[in-house]
Parts: structure tokens; sequence; C-alpha cells
């Protein structure tokens, strides 16, 4: 039975991601023991907040890798079919995120200096709502994220928290309830994962584009919901562009680009998510907003960067989604009759423009929202400027990102490979939360590194492998 | 007409230490229909994709039509069709809408011959991609493949999601197209009696390199399996020239050969003191005796 439980923890070792995270995880160990050797304290050259923050993703990053891979366990005939499978499953799963919830908050402390029984409350917060989020990544589940992270961001609650880190006995009955309140989204979790069946939505939606599910297995989840609509919105978009044009082909770059967004409505698709999403998001901080406001005043002036911060992700997350699954059949695209070069140019050119259609449908309908009901006045006009051209230079530099991963056609490494590019753009977003942000250089910096990283993507892709 | 639509010269594809195709030579004779047998693993799809110029080789030439794979022109896709072993299409796309959404990219299409053949595979073009089993899904890809008449046409293990109705449609298009001998067909397959049904070349595959190439009818013509019975015990490591696969037990032996010579035979005969019966081989046996290890 040990030898069970052993094998099965020694799945955690085998993929390249965990690895990877694995040398991570112990180049920080060495670096706390060599601060340990020179007495150097990370506090001194960095705010407790950003160490803290640091923790925070490593360790819902790994925990939530944990919970993604125990699906990709469960979501098999095996876990149906072969005798008490799910079980020892579902405890080394269970193990393995708490060890990770615990270790590394503990094994760093001797670097940040944090409190740890509030930063664990913290981590298993943010472990369990993206844990469900990997669980169920459907728009109902992305919305209540995304509607989290933007609660964190109202001054009052940043400020509840810092206070929660700084005195944690005072804020014991937050801890505990935090705690509590993860544990138990937890335990909804593996409760759900323990009754996971084939003809369950989430059986089938591990992440978009995985290779690991055949297509007759995912027949049954498939019936129903976003792809019907996707069809239907297909079906509703105007005839002429996807009629057969029999003995007249697509001869002009342009006719080719359109007509390969055929498969994403033409970026209807795209445009209409970006849209709702905003709408979505906008309409939970108006709710949130009447919660904190006692007068349940509106004040869209003050909750603007959080809409833009919050609306940011929309373009990358809705676009890498999409794209994802088109990404594995662009084998059998490549094999129409384009040369190789005019099918990645073409192909890359309707990546951009779906990408834009939804940033676009995203940007508008938040702007307009907010320029219709804000006190905005002319002498925020500069600010605003600038905002709009930082996002906007965010925007490509997050684009070139999709466009250089989606070669590898593999979801888990898009997925690290995205999580570590935001991460590296985390002093940024310290330098906006001080109000120390340098628009003249972040601007093109983003935009000529986005452009670079999107010219070399193409040259990769004229290379690339369709297996 | 090119003379050898697919032309393969030493064509080396290694995966880091694993050797896939080790020196390819193979040149397809335009008009014909070949058969490309292989065990699980041994490279047919990486051969095709390799081909298709889908993946780059890691050695040798590939050529389809006269141009370099790597580099196929948009004129010289719109000559080929090709159904690949696993079918990947939109799921939120109907099937009309796919084939629409395919149609427009070539300058010959036949709707006449897509309306037929679903109608023959029995496919309901309003139905959507994501709800159809796999074999359906091949069904559009052959239907996709077949539609523009390409001149070649390279087919990946079209059958083996197919129920034996669809199948025998199949096989039924592909010799209809087949029969002008304007076209060439590049089939892969583990179902030996479909290829008997269609091809008139096979070519096999073994350990990375191409093991036979030539005329069906050659390879059944030559490859006998001899039953030779002798008057005394025939020793256990007792071979003859172009032997493959022997199987001895006391005084009989089973060994299977390239060519049964009458020289071979008397040969055989006066060594063994030995009656000697040539047996003839369908396809299958043939395959079999030929990846015996």
């Amino acid at each position: 039975m040990i030898s069970l439980y052993a094998r099965i923890a020694g799945n955690y070792f085998k993929p390249l991601a965990f690895r990877i995270a694995y040398c991570l995880i112990a180049l920080v160990a060495l670096l706390a023991a060599w601060r340990q050797a020179v007495a150097h304290d990370l506090s001194d050259l960095f705010p407790p907040p950003v160490l803290g923050f640091f923790v925070f993703l490593a360790t819902v990053i790994l925990a939530d890798m944990g919970i993604l891979y125990l699906k990709e366990q469960i979501a098999t005939w095996q876990s149906s079919l072969v005798p008490h499978y799910r079980r020892p499953h579902l405890i080394v799963g269970a193990v393995f995120v708490a060890i990770a919830l615990c270790g590394i908050p503990v094994l760093v402390n001797e670097i940040v200096r944090l409190e740890l029984f509030p930063l664990i409350a913290l981590c298993a917060v943010g472990a369990s709502l993206a844990g469900w989020l990997m669980y169920d990544p459907s728009i109902k589940t992305l919305l209540i994220f995304f509607a989290a992270l933007a609660f964190v961001c109202f001054p009052e609650v940043q400020h509840r928290l810092s206070l929660m880190m700084a005195y944690p006995v005072a804020y014991i009955r937050l801890i505990a309830l935090l705690l509590a309140g993860s544990i138990a989204l937890f335990g909804w979790i593996w409760w759900q994962l323990a009754r996971l069946r084939e003809d369950m939505p989430q059986y089938r939606t591990i992440v978009p584009g995985s290779k690991h599910r055949a297509m007759t297995e995912v027949r049954g989840a498939a019936q129903g919901g976003a792809l019907d609509i996707m069809a239907g919105l297909i079906a509703r978009y105007p005839g002429w562009r996807i009629s057969p044009r029999y003995g007249d082909p697509l001869d002009s770059f342009l006719a080719r680009v359109s007509h390969r967004r055929v498969v994403t409505a033409g970026g209807w698709i795209p445009w209409r998510l970006g849209v709702l999403w905003s709408l979505a998001l906008l309409l939970m901080l108006i709710c949130i907003n009447f919660a904190f406001d006692a007068n349940h005043r509106m004040k869209f002036a003050d909750i603007a960067p959080i809409v833009f911060v919050v609306s940011m992700p929309a373009a990358p997350i809705i676009t890498s989604s999409l794209w994802m699954r088109r990404a594995s059949m662009l084998p059998y695209e490549m094999t129409l009759p384009a040369s190789r070069r005019s099918f990645i140019r073409e192909t890359m050119a309707s990546l951009v423009w779906d990408y834009l259609s939804c940033w676009a449908g995203a940007y508008v309908s938040s702007l307009a929202l907010l320029f219709a009901t804000s006190q905005l006045g002319h002498d925020g006009l500069f600010e605003i400027l600038a905002w709009n051209a930082f996002f906007f230079s965010g925007q490509v530099a997050a684009l070139s990102i999709i466009a250089w991963t989606l070669r590898f056609r593999s979801s888990t490494l898009s997925i690290f490979i995205m999580v570590v590019g935001s991460a590296l753009t985390l002093p940024i977003l310290v330098g906006i939360a001080h109000g120390r942000l340098n628009y003249g250089l972040t601007i093109p910096i983003y935009l000529i590194g986005g452009f670079a990283v999107l010219f070399d993507a193409y040259r990769r892709w004229l290379r690339v492998n369709f297996e | 007409m090119t003379d050898a639509p697919i032309r393969l010269q030493e064509l080396q594809k290694h995966y880091r230490k694993k050797v896939v195709l080790d020196g390819v030579n193979l040149d397809i004779p335009a008009g014909s229909v070949v058969g490309l047998l292989g065990k699980n693993g041994e490279g047919k799809t990486t051969l095709i994709k390799c081909a298709l110029g889908l993946i780059a080789p890691t050695g040798g030439r590939s050529e389809v039509l006269g141009e370099n794979s790597w580099q196929l022109t948009a004129q010289t896709k719109a000559r080929v069709g090709y159904v690949p072993q696993i079918v990947q299409l939109y799921p939120w796309l109907t099937v009309r809408q796919a084939i629409d959404y395919f149609a427009a990219f070539y300058p010959k299409w036949n709707d006449r011959l897509v309306g037929e053949l679903l109608r023959e595979f029995e496919v309901d073009a309003k139905q959507r991609i994501a709800v159809l089993s796999l074999g359906t899904l091949q069904k559009i890809a052959i239907i996709l493949a077949l539609a523009h008449e390409p001149e070649l046409l390279i087919l990946d293990e079209p059958a083996a999601s197919l129920d034996p109705a669809a199948r025998r449609d199949f096989l039924k298009a592909l010799v209809d197209i087949a029969v002008d001998g304007k076209r060439t067909i590049l089939f892969s397959t583990h179902i030996t009696s479909d290829l008997e049904r269609v091809a008139d070349r096979v070519a096999i595959l073994r350990n990375g390199k191409i093991a036979y190439d030539g005329e069906l009818a050659d390879l059944k013509e030559q490859v006998k399996r001899l039953r030779i019975t002798a008057r005394a015990p025939i020793a256990p490591g007792f071979t003859i020239p172009g032997g493959f696969r022997s199987r001895i037990e006391g005084n009989e032996a089973l060994i299977s050969v390239r060519e049964a010579s009458p020289e071979l035979l008397s040969s055989i005969e006066s060594q063994l003191e030995a009656r000697v019966r040539v047996e003839d081989l369908n396809l299958e046996d043939i395959f079999l005796e030929m990846h015996h290890d």
C-alpha cells in the first residue's frame, strides 16, 4: 500500500514544469542558507509587501500545478474503471497541496521575515480560488476569480490585509475565517474530483487545447454549452464570409486572413467575450463598491485604474484560450493550398486580428462606461492618455508572448511561460502602486520588446514542425 | 504529370537518439496506388508528414510533385489531398461550415462529389463537429481530401475508424478515382485486405528503411513459404539463401523465402533428401512473416 502511495507521489516529479519548480525552490533554499551565512536580510532590499507577494505567487502556482495535475490523473477512464484508483490519488494530491502551502512560506521565512500564519492563510485563499478555476475553467469561475482579484485592489482591503500581516494576534479571527473558507473550498474541489465523470463539462475543460484528451472522451461533455453558442454565432455570421467560393479562390492576403478568421466568426467571438468580460467585471465592482461604501455612491473615478487592470487580462486569456484549441488544428490547415511562409503570415495575422478584436471589446466597453459615468475632468487627460498607452504597450507584450509560446502547442508550457513572463512585470506594477512609473521608459520598452518577440516568433514559426 | 509524384532519397528522421527513418529511398510512380505497410511505430506517419512538409527531415531529401516538400507552393498543395491519422477539425463548426471553410482555399472544388459522399457516408451536414464520432470525422476528412480531385492523394490509415459499410464505400470511392490511372495514391494501413483490394504496389517499412518496394502481385509471386519434409532431422541452424524466417521441428521445416526459384528447390531437395512443397501467402501472411523477429 505504501509503495502505491509512493508511486503516485513519484508522478509529481515527472513533468518538466514540476522539475523546474523544484529547482527554483531549491535555489530559494540555498538563498536562505546564504542569507544566514552573511547575515543579510532581503527585507532590507525589498519592502515586505513585495516579498510577500512573491512568496504568495510561488506558493499558489505550485499548489495549483498540483491541483491541475491531480485533475489530469482523475479525468481519465482509469479513475472510473481501475479499482481503488481515486482515493490514493486524491490523498496524495491533498498532501502535495498541503506541503506546498505550508512548505514554501516556512522555507522562505528565513529570508522574507513575514508572519507565517497570515501568509499561509492568504496563500490558501489564493490557491483554493485558483484551484477552483483549475477544476472548472468556465467563464463563471473566471469572473468570480477576477472579482476576488479586484476585491484585493481596494485600498481598504489592502489596508486590512497589511494590518493582518503585521498584527496576526489581533486579527486571529480573520485569519481563522480565511483558513476555514479556503479549507472548505478545497474540500468542495476534492469532493467534486471524487465524483468527476466523463459526461460532466469539467471533465473536458482541463486546459484549452490539452492534448491528453481523445475526442471520443469529450463527446458527451461537448454537448451544449460554450461550443454550441460559438456554432450559433458563426451560423449567424454574415453568410458571404463562409459561403464556398468554388472556382474563385481567395487570392489577396487580406481575403485569406479574413477567411482564416471565419473559425472565430471573424473575430466576433473574441470581441463579444471581451465586452462581456469587462461589463461583468464592472458590474461586480459596482456591487463590491455598494458593499463597501456606506452611502452607496458610485465612484468610478476611483475604480477606473482597477477596471483597467482587471480588463487587461481579457485579451490574453480569451485569445490564448481560443487559439490553444486552434493550434491543434494547424497541422491539418498547413496542408491547404498556401506556401509555408504565406500560411504562417496569414495565421499570425489572424491571431493578431483576433487579439485586437478581443482587446478592443474589453477596452471600448470599459472605457465607454467609465467616461459615461465618471467625474473625470480635463485635468486628468494626460494621465488617461498615459494609462491607455501603457496598457496598449502591455497588450502588445502579452500578444508577443502568446504568439511565441503558441508554437509549442502545449498548454502547460504556454501557461508556465506566461506566468513567468507576468511575474517579470511585477516590478512595474509595484512602480504603479507607488506612483513611480516612468511612462516614457516603460511604454517604449514594452512596445519594442513586444514587437521584437513577435518578429522572433514569426521566424521560429517558419521552422516549426507540425507534428 | 511528374514521373514520380513522391520521391524520397536517403530520408532520415531522428527524434533525439531515436532513429525513426534511417535513409528511406522510395519513388512512387505516377498513377499507382501504393500501400505503405509497417508495424506500429515504424515511422509510416513520420514518412508521410516528411513528404507533406509538415515536419523537417533530419537528413536526405523529400520531393512531392517535383518540389521540395519543405517549400511546397500553394499551386502544388492544391494538387494534393491528405487524410491525417487523427482528424481534428474545429469543434464549434458544423460539417457544412467546415467543408465550406476548406473549399474556399482550393481553385477547384467538386461540390457534387461532396454531396454524393455525404449521402453515401450518411453524414448529416448540419451536425456540429464536436459531437461527431472518430469514424464520422474520418469520413469528413476523406470527403475534404477527395473534393478538390487531387492528383496525389496521401492517406494515413484512412479506414482505421470506419465501420464496414463506410469502409466499403470509401474503397469504392478510392477505386473510382484511381481507375483512370491519372491519380497517384499513397496510403498507409494495417488492414491488408483493404490494401490487396485497391493497391497495385506496396512499400514495406521496417527498421526505418524500405524493406520492400514493388508491385503487389510481384511480392505475392516472389515471397513463398517452403514446407520441407526431410528423411532425417533437420539441423536447427539450417538456412537457405533468401530465407527470412524459419521454424524447424524434427524432420519438418517451414521457411519463408524472398524467391522460390526452381534451382533453390532442387538444391534443398538434394541437400536434405527432402520433399519441398511451395505454399502461397496472402499479404497479411507475408507481412507477419517479414516482421517476425
